[in-house]
């Protein structure tokens, strides 16, 4: 009986499996193989193998680019977990009728086209544009200013595209806290904010962590944003990896560097998977269809 | 016990925060004129110009035969991912999540280079299907987890009544288990859907000659200008997006 | 659980039909182009004509076109590289070389040109179009505008202007800037090159290709370094002095009043010289829009019938 079942096992695991190896894993694998090859000036990878494209990576710039992208998603996460918890908060008390219409709300514009919601701050933080001439007329800005182009617009638009996968992380699991646990708090005489830190949050512990994993490892791979709404100034890794790609056609350096950024991807997510507990899932589409 | 007015307020500030881009957008493309800071009277004319440019249409038609296309084969692969993962828990089960879940988080950049690298180092052609299938390794994932979050929620107990009836194994899967589970099989396939359709750095990265699809060609037009165009396109898209998704929430809503 | 089912045999059934839909057999020609290159109604007579299909993808920079070839985007019939990217192509034997026979209009092309360009035999192309690199500025919002290169040091300017994404123009307008020859390898002058142009990268919101166009148009960018076929003709009124050489080399061009604004460029007639030699001999005369066209933008095309005087103006000294 045994037996059966594991055959069953991995034929049912198969098919995902399967593909996932052959379309996933092996091409993160060549990015990291082609990364020691040499760059051949016509385009390309040259001939055989070599270290110096990975040292190549000292280079003045990239550490700034580097250092950059790291801050960016770290206040993008920041801004969006300060965000979404009161968020998640509210959502997880109200009535089920207005939660189900509330969901709905947020999950809409995330299934909208991003380029155009990216789009859309373009139009917004014109130099014509409303929001621009209002700052003049609070004398908050000077005519010739544009809001576009600098590292700002690129973390008001950041926040904006990753705030909704902290939203729903943070609710689903604050719809599984037990609120009595605050309501005890409070009768023992807990002060309202004491027993928001104390008590809610490391209840929704899980939903955090997860938050953050969602938030800050697409926010450091972003590439649109800052390419679109961004300038000379406000350049992050996704835009070098694309510029090596497209524009250099120097696939070495394209790879060192997509495989740096693996590097930082994958610790974060190892830790968070292979964290004690129950069975180390955290629930991420909880939230849809409750 | 006097409850904290934050929670309400920083909900309504933030749905104020993602619907005003979207609100200019929509009045926009009903603006007469041409760039966006002044308002000239309502028109219609840039839905009727949208109508003639055929550039458009053929990257839709694109999008569409991709996405029609990947939803499919990612529904078939994804549920079959979610029953291993719901079913069994192994050791060959932990990979298997971790395979599943690497992707989601996967920034698309990673993604996109490994994909472009994988067939560039294969000799295989860019084009309508190397895009295909670049859809299909990132939807396995989402539909793999909302299919799971379905399983995970779902009511043993019929099964066990309907073997307690005599069902086999094959009957009770194919006649009570995936009939009750179809809703949430059916929001997984909608919501590859609309990845695929919305996909673009990945895309980007795999096209080739004639494989425009309807994000690259709006990048296109973001970079090259008709900003109307693009606004009157954004709200067909957005009043589309929204009939899907609440489609997609009664589907979960009925199943109930 | 029925209207689910339906649901689901719908989805299904409208891939069949799409999928039937672009089973059918009939040419098609791959065109690989810049942005707004090619008019459409141009093309939709070229596929009237010859009962075929064309499929357009645009690329905003040669390096991208290249890379993207390189990387194994196959399938392309014509494209529109700039000049000395036909000869690195060339050199990696990326292109077909062409037919004479079935291109009988080459006779119309400008010798002139051919003498100083870098495929005067046109074995692996034919002249397209010959444009020069301006500045454009909005002279209402930049009234005390000075014709130089130097515009993008002003830091009153800062986040209003732009320059090409294109490493060729750029280092060369930093050349130029400093005196010094466009086509120079000397270490020195290049690392020179380098650091006037990080200097300006201070002042500058975006290296683009595109964007600048509408970015100046709307007046989201003030002063822009772009290639001329992007602006209709100076339409008079506002600038006394529609285009000026300055001393450094630059050629600047004021564009307020854009007015008439055309998405779809003029190039559509001067291109169908090539794109319709291309596939068959069908055109023994150019369609009688081309003459119009340099005199509406004062470009110069590749034909040998004389035009305008601001065109002749435009080229730099030694070629006239």
């Amino acid at each position: 009986m045994k037996n059966r079942r594991s055959v069953l096992e991995i034929l049912v695991t198969l098919p995902s499996a399967l593909w996932l190896a052959i379309f996933f894993l092996v091409p993160t694998v060549v990015v990291m193989a082609i990364a020691f090859k040499p760059t051949n000036p016509y385009g390309g990878a040259g001939t055989g193998w070599t270290v110096a494209t990975w040292l190549s990576l000292g280079n003045p710039s990239y550490p700034a680019i580097l250092w950059r992208t790291l801050w960016l998603s770290l206040l993008t996460t920041a801004a969006s977990i300060v965000f979404a918890v009161p968020v998640g908060y509210y959502l997880a008390r109200i009535r089920k009728r207005w939660r189900q219409f509330l969901l709905l709300l947020i999950i809409v514009p995330f299934w909208t086209s991003f380029l155009i919601r990216i789009f859309a701050w373009k139009v917004l933080l014109h130099p014509d544009g409303f929001i621009k001439q209002g700052l003049v007329f609070l004398h908050l800005a000077g005519d010739g200013v544009s809001l576009l182009y600098n590292p700002w617009a690129v973390l008001l638009v950041m926040i904006y595209s990753y705030v909704p996968f902290a939203v729903l992380p943070i609710y689903a699991a604050a719809e599984r806290f037990d609120f009595q646990l605050i309501e005890a708090a409070r009768d023992l005489g807990a002060k309202q904010w004491q027993s928001f830190l104390k008590v809610f949050l490391p209840g929704i512990r899980r939903g955090l962590l997860t938050a953050v994993l969602m938030v800050f490892i697409p926010a450091l791979g972003s590439y649109l944003i800052p390419d679109l709404v961004g300038g000379p100034d406000s350049e992050m890794i996704g835009n070098k990896i694309a510029q090596r790609v497209f524009v250099d056609r120097n696939l070495p350096h394209a790879s060192a560097l997509s495989s740096l950024l693996t590097l930082a991807v994958l610790l974060p997510m190892t830790v968070v998977l292979f964290l004690p507990g129950r069975r180390g899932r955290p629930d991420l589409m909880a939230g849809e269809g409750k | 016990m006097k409850r904290s007015r934050v929670p309400l307020v920083a909900t309504v500030a933030m749905l104020v925060f993602f619907y005003l881009p979207i609100m200019v957008l929509v009045i926009n493309s009903f603006n007469a004129s041409r760039f966006g800071s002044t308002w000239e009277g309502w028109s219609l004319r840039w839905y009727l110009r949208l109508l003639h440019e055929r550039e458009i249409w053929y990257a839709l038609k694109n999008s569409l035969i991709i996405a029609f296309g990947a939803s499919f084969v990612s529904v078939l692969i994804g549920t079959a991912a979610a029953f291993a993962l719901h079913r069994y828990a192994s050791r060959l089960q932990k990979a298997h999540y971790a395979m599943i879940f690497a992707p989601l988080v996967m920034p698309e950049i990673l993604m996109g280079i490994g994909l472009l690298l994988f067939f560039v180092a294969l000799g295989v052609n860019l084009g309508l299907f190397t895009i295909f299938l670049a859809h299909v390794t990132f939807c396995i994932s989402y539909v793999a987890m909302v299919v799971l979050g379905r399983l995970q929620d779902f009511d043993f107990s019929i099964i066990e009544a309907a073997q307690d009836l005599g069902a086999n194994w094959w009957t009770v899967t194919w006649r009570v288990l995936v009939p009750l589970l179809m809703p949430g099989i059916v929001a997984g396939g909608l919501l590859a859907f609309t990845l695929s359709i919305d996909d673009f750095v990945i895309t980007f990265f795999v096209a080739g000659p004639g494989s425009t699809t309807l994000p690259i060609r709006i990048y296109s037009m973001i970079k090259h200008g008709s900003p109307p165009l693009i606004n009157a396109l954004s709200t067909i898209l957005l009043v589309v997006t929204f009939t899907a998704v609440w489609f997609s929430q009664r589907l979960m809503e009925d199943a109930k | 659980m029925k209207p689910v089912w339906k649901s689901v045999l719908f989805l299904a059934a409208a891939a069949l039909v799409l999928c039937a839909g672009c089973s059918r057999k009939e040419a098609v020609l791959h065109v690989y182009t810049w942005a707004d290159y090619i008019k459409p109604e141009l093309v939709q007579q070229f596929e009237k004509e010859n009962r075929c299909r064309v499929v357009i993808d645009t690329f905003d920079s040669n390096e991208v076109m290249y890379a993207k070839l390189k990387a194994g985007a196959e399938g392309y019939d014509i494209i529109t590289p700039s000049s000395y990217m036909v000869k690195i192509m060339d050199g990696q034997g990326m292109l077909e070389p062409l037919d004479h026979s079935l291109l009988p209009n080459l006779k119309h092309v400008d010798r002139d040109y051919l003498r100083s360009a870098l495929d005067p035999e046109m074995h692996h192309s034919v002249p397209y179009m010959l444009t020069t690199t301006v500045i454009a500025y909005l002279k209402s919002r930049v009234p005390d505008f000075e014709a130089t290169w130097a515009v993008f040091d002003r830091a009153d300017l800062k986040g209003r202007m732009t320059v090409l994404n294109d490493m060729r123009e750029t280092i060369g307008a930093g050349l130029k800037y400093l005196g010094y020859s466009l086509n120079t390898t000397n270490e020195k002058e290049l690392a020179e090159a380098r650091d006037v142009i990080l200097r300006w990268k201070r002042n500058i919101a975006k290296f683009e290709n595109e964007q600048y166009k509408t970015g100046l148009a709307s007046g989201e960018f003030f002063v822009v370094a772009g290639t001329f076929s992007g602006f209709v003709g100076p339409q008079g009124g506002v600038c006394s002095q529609p285009i000026v050489n300055a001393a450094d080399g630059a050629i600047v061009a004021c564009v307020d009043n854009f007015g008439v604004w055309s998405q779809n460029w003029l190039s559509g007639e001067a291109g169908a010289t090539l794109v319709y030699n291309a596939l068959g001999p069908s055109f023994p005369e150019p369609p009688p829009g081309a003459a119009q066209l340099p005199r509406l933008r004062g470009l110069r095309t590749r034909r040998r019938q004389p035009f305008e005087e601001p065109s002749r103006r435009l080229l730099p000294s030694g070629s006239r």
